[in-house]
């Protein structure tokens, strides 16, 4: 134990004479330093363009208020103006690994409308629900945050220190003076590997840290999580460089099969992954899905009022309390706009189902592909864990359905359907969602027993491969 | 002697093994990205085609209505996927495909396939383009990171400035004959490409196809002569090889992400509920601020008396509130073009500061040039966009001048059927040409020319090398 222990100190002293050790550490730790820095602005201007909608909101709602103090509102004098926001708002973790946050929109607006139609065919009157606006280069682009670094240049690191540990020996003629050692070159080769995986996991820890220091992340304890993934990610690429070193080949061999691996994990098999999902599941389904919205609307704003209260108080038959209703009135029914928007979100629904059923198919597939390659799994771990992934973007949307749902049925008791009064009392109460991501940690943990099993099969396997003499 | 020496390398390169099992591997990437990218497109444009009909056919058999509620009726605008976006998708993933267009707003592209593509669309796209710029250009490093280290390895070098070969020409020489070697390969690609290439494609699809067969065999050799340049600066062929990845590493990774993440950093995009407030204060208050809503239409009331010599709106010929909708379309138009023209300048100035790096970064000079010629990048959606919004107001406006002129103002209940609606021709888009792309990109073409003439420079610079 102890020759292990001198060949660990003198391999650790040996490396800090390495000058390409600090370089890479130096390059290594700015891009880190940066990456945070990019995470923590990308999620401070989500955070203000939350702000923004959330102030001007209760800007409104202010004055509402204050009038409410004088008199009671009638569903006649209504005008879709009691509003919220809601939001799938970032925290520090989710700068460390901002995943598909700036594909999706991130806060909309909840107020008396048609929530379908504004999803998927124009936008019309809710300035939010439609998506953000964005620079299609600079998604194209991607991001440099942390889990970028983890995942790409972790293990580039990782295989710059290690291609060599023993073929330089051999291109120095020095490995048959390891070989008469009373150590084996197995044992030699192990610990030098050791002293390698413990400088980078030692390192990207510390960078970590020093992130979550940046991006406000350091009291949440989800930071454990990605120290345990970048550690067992970091023991994956050690039994990736010890199954490649365990060949015996030059090192220029090593160099080029190594970065030819991290090529394939981390590029080659995804795309090809991606291009196989995009020609299974083409994105063809929602230009049906648009077409459904335009056609449902012009229908229900065409077809005779009876027609509309006859689907509507169907639909919520607690709400026929004046029977034979037609809802009649000028072009400014609240009653015949709110029901129609309601029998309208309820057309598109339906039509909506079988897309998102394609939808979760897909993500069901692309995450069983996650299982291919570990750069996959680390970043859905990653992604995952900070409540950046597909999932999450989904559930908010799913979320945002219900808040609609909800806040609309709050108003169709007080305003539209029972001829309340809508008093002060009625909007300290209107209802409020806070979206709260719910991280999926039984997929995590499994994802990071993966990564372990995988890391220790494939040391293994280079551990028999190495017992032959060299 | 350059030719002897680019005749000597392409022959000891064609005699090693790892040049054609490299070459293989290569080979089979690029058809299976061809295949898919071919695959993808026929299956997006036949869909966004037949969407397109079924757009106009609904818009021909909607109900009998007044002509501007049938407006409201609204169109789809489908963008096709260009024929060579099979080989260069660049932004086509992440710019909206559909736009529906509709009388008083602009309304957002929708559905970009991004959208709907999980965190494995963040790993790159299997695209003949990503072969291209990302794996070929690690192809060529594995294949002449040795060209000159090996040499003063093996102390041939020597042998070879001995003779009186002066060392800028040994490097032309290995350069050429590097180079020579991939430009066929990637002619060998090319030609596998063009027979995916839609058969309706036109002249102007050709020459676009010629050009970014050029870009890439520019950009091969611009790769290959710092490949050889390092190499002949690198003492050994290892440490050569570790340069030149770790330089392929910062090009295609580090520094295009880089760049583009200080671009949005330094100039913050409006959020949509920002863009909206600031459209509807300027269709309430006038784009100058001055100039109200009610106001502009007392003015053009006044106006709309005057032109027809009549004092109230009743004994007006035509239908003023048509009249009034169509000055408040073009206004809004206005507004619209002047806002979305502010969010395009953050835009070019966020990329702005990729397209600078072009010229530290050959890798994203030949990306912006791919993109352009194959019609994909953020110049060519713009001018869908634009083309999309001038039919919005073009069909919007032809509604509203007939029921100008065949109704009375007040008069929303008189119902038009179809032959009103066939007024509106269908909505068609031409792409521009191969010049327009171009022009309207042309620092990237400036960057690649700039990065030729610098590898030349490199070829040079190699005089005053030492040969131990």
């Amino acid at each position: 134990m102890s020759t292990i222990k001198t060949i660990i100190i003198y391999e650790w002293l040996q490396l800090k004479r390495s000058r390409t050790l600090w370089l890479l550490t130096l390059i290594f730790s700015v891009i880190s330093i940066y990456a945070a820095w990019y995470g923590r602005s990308e999620v401070k201007e989500q955070q203000r363009k939350i702000a923004l909608l959330q102030d001007s909101v209760a800007v409104k709602m202010n004055v509402l208020s204050r009038e409410l103090l004088q008199h009671d509102s009638t569903a006649w004098e209504y005008d879709p103006l009691y509003k919220t926001v809601f939001y799938n708002r970032p925290d520090g973790i989710a700068a460390l690994a901002f995943g598909q946050r700036d594909l999706h929109k991130f806060a909309i607006e909840i107020s008396e409308g048609t929530y379908y139609y504004n999803k998927y065919a124009t936008g019309y009157s809710n300035k939010t629900l439609s998506g953000e606006i964005t620079n299609p280069q600079k998604q194209l682009a991607g991001h440099l945050d942390l889990s970028f670094v983890i995942v790409f240049l972790l293990p580039l690191y990782f295989i710059l220190l290690s291609y060599n540990i023993l073929s330089a020996e051999k291109e120095e003629g020095t490995l048959p003076l390891l070989a008469v050692q009373a150590v084996s070159t197995r044992k030699i080769f192990f610990a030098k590997l050791f002293v390698r995986w413990l400088i980078t996991t030692m390192l990207a820890i510390l960078l970590l840290l020093t992130a979550a220091l940046i991006t406000g992340a350091v009291t949440d304890a989800r930071i454990f999580l990605f120290i345990a993934a970048t550690m067992l990610y970091s023991v994956v690429w050690a039994g990736v460089v010890s199954l490649v070193v365990s060949f015996k080949k030059a090192s220029g061999f090593n160099a080029l099969f190594l970065i030819s691996t991290w090529l394939v994990f981390g590029m080659l098999l995804p795309a090809a992954f991606n291009a196989f999902l995009t020609a299974k599941y083409p994105a063809i389904n929602k230009i049906a899905l648009a077409s459904a919205v335009q056609k449902a609307n012009v229908e229900v704003f065409g077809i005779p009022r009876i027609a509309v209260a006859d689907s509507f108080y169907a639909m919520h038959p607690q709400y026929n309390n004046l029977p034979g209703d037609t809802l009649p009135g000028g072009w400014y029914n609240p009653r015949w706009i709110r029901a129609t928007h309601a029998v309208l979100d309820n057309k598109v629904q339906r039509v909506e189902t079988p897309y998102l059923r394609v939808l979760e198919d897909r993500i069901r597939t692309a995450g069983k592909f996650n299982y291919c390659s570990p750069a996959l799994l680390m970043q859905s771990i990653l992604t995952g864990a900070a409540a950046s992934d597909h999932k999450q973007i989904y559930a908010f949307d799913t979320a945002s359905w219900h808040y609609f749902k909800t806040w609309n049925s709050y108003l169709d008791d007080r305003i539209f359907f029972k001829n309340n009064r809508f008093t002060k009392a009625d909007f300290d109460n209107l209802p409020v969602y806070t979206f709260k991501p719910v991280v999926d940690y039984r997929q995590v943990v499994f994802s990071l027993l993966v990564l372990l099993a995988t890391g220790l099969v494939l040391l293994a396997v280079s551990l028999l491969r190495l017992s032959a003499p060299f | 002697m350059i030719r002897i020496i680019a005749i000597k390398e392409i022959k000891s390169l064609l005699r090693e093994k790892r040049c054609w099992v490299v070459a293989i591997v290569l080979l089979l990437l690029f058809a299976t990205a061809l295949v898919t990218s071919a695959v993808n497109q026929k299956q997006l444009n036949k869909a966004r085609a037949e969407a397109q009909q079924l757009s106009r056919i609904e818009w021909l058999g909607q109900s009998p209505k007044n002509p501007h509620s049938a407006a409201h009726f609204g169109n789809f605008a489908f963008r096709l996927k260009t024929p060579l976006s099979l080989f260069d998708k660049g932004l086509d993933t992440y710019t909206g495909s559909q736009v529906f267009l509709e009388p008083h707003k602009q309304d957002d592209f929708k559905f970009s396939e991004a959208e709907d593509a999980d965190a494995l669309v963040r790993f790159g796209e299997l695209t003949p383009a990503f072969i291209l710029q990302t794996i070929l250009p690690l192809l060529i490093i594995f294949l002449s990171f040795a060209a000159v280290s090996k040499e003063r390895e093996d102390n041939t070098l020597r042998l070879l400035v001995g003779n009186g070969t002066p060392m800028p020409k040994i490097v032309a020489g290995k350069v050429l004959g590097n180079w020579a070697l991939i430009s066929g390969l990637i002619i060998l690609f090319s030609l596998m490409a063009v027979l995916f290439i839609p058969a309706k494609s036109n002249g102007d699809t050709i020459n676009r196809f010629a050009c970014i067969l050029l870009s890439y065999i520019v950009y091969a050799g611009i790769v290959t002569t710092i490949s050889v340049v390092v190499s002949a600066y690198s003492k050994t062929s290892r440490a050569s090889l570790m340069k030149l990845l770790s330089l392929w590493m910062l090009a295609v990774i580090i520094v295009p992400k880089v760049s583009s993440n200080i671009g949005g950093t330094l100039h913050a995009t409006p959020s949509q509920f920002e863009y909206a407030n600031l459209v509807q204060h300027d269709v309430e208050n006038g784009l100058d601020g001055h100039d109200p809503s009610d106001k502009r239409r007392e003015d053009l009331l006044r106006v709309t008396l005057k032109k027809f010599n009549v004092d109230t709106i009743t004994k007006l010929p035509v239908n003023f509130d048509a009249i009034a909708m169509m000055e408040s379309e073009k206004y809004t138009t206005e507004v619209y073009r002047k806002r979305i023209a502010e969010v395009r300048n953050i835009f070019t100035k966020q990329n702005n500061i990729s397209l600078l790096a072009s010229f530290i970064n050959p890798y994203q000079a030949v990306q912006y040039c791919s993109m352009a010629l194959s019609g994909t990048d953020y110049a060519h959606f713009i001018h869908f966009q634009d083309k999309a919004e001038d039919y919005r107001l073009y069909f919007v406006n032809t509604m509203n001048d007939f029921m100008a002129k065949h109704t009375k103002s007040g008069d929303w209940r008189t119902k038009f059927g179809t032959e009103t609606y066939k007024m509106v021709e269908p909505f068609e888009y031409t792409a521009p040409s191969l010049i327009w792309s171009i022009r309207h990109q042309p620092v990237a073409f400036i960057s690649l020319f700039v990065w030729l003439v610098l590898s030349l420079l490199f070829i040079q610079s190699i005089k005053r090398i030492n040969i131990a």
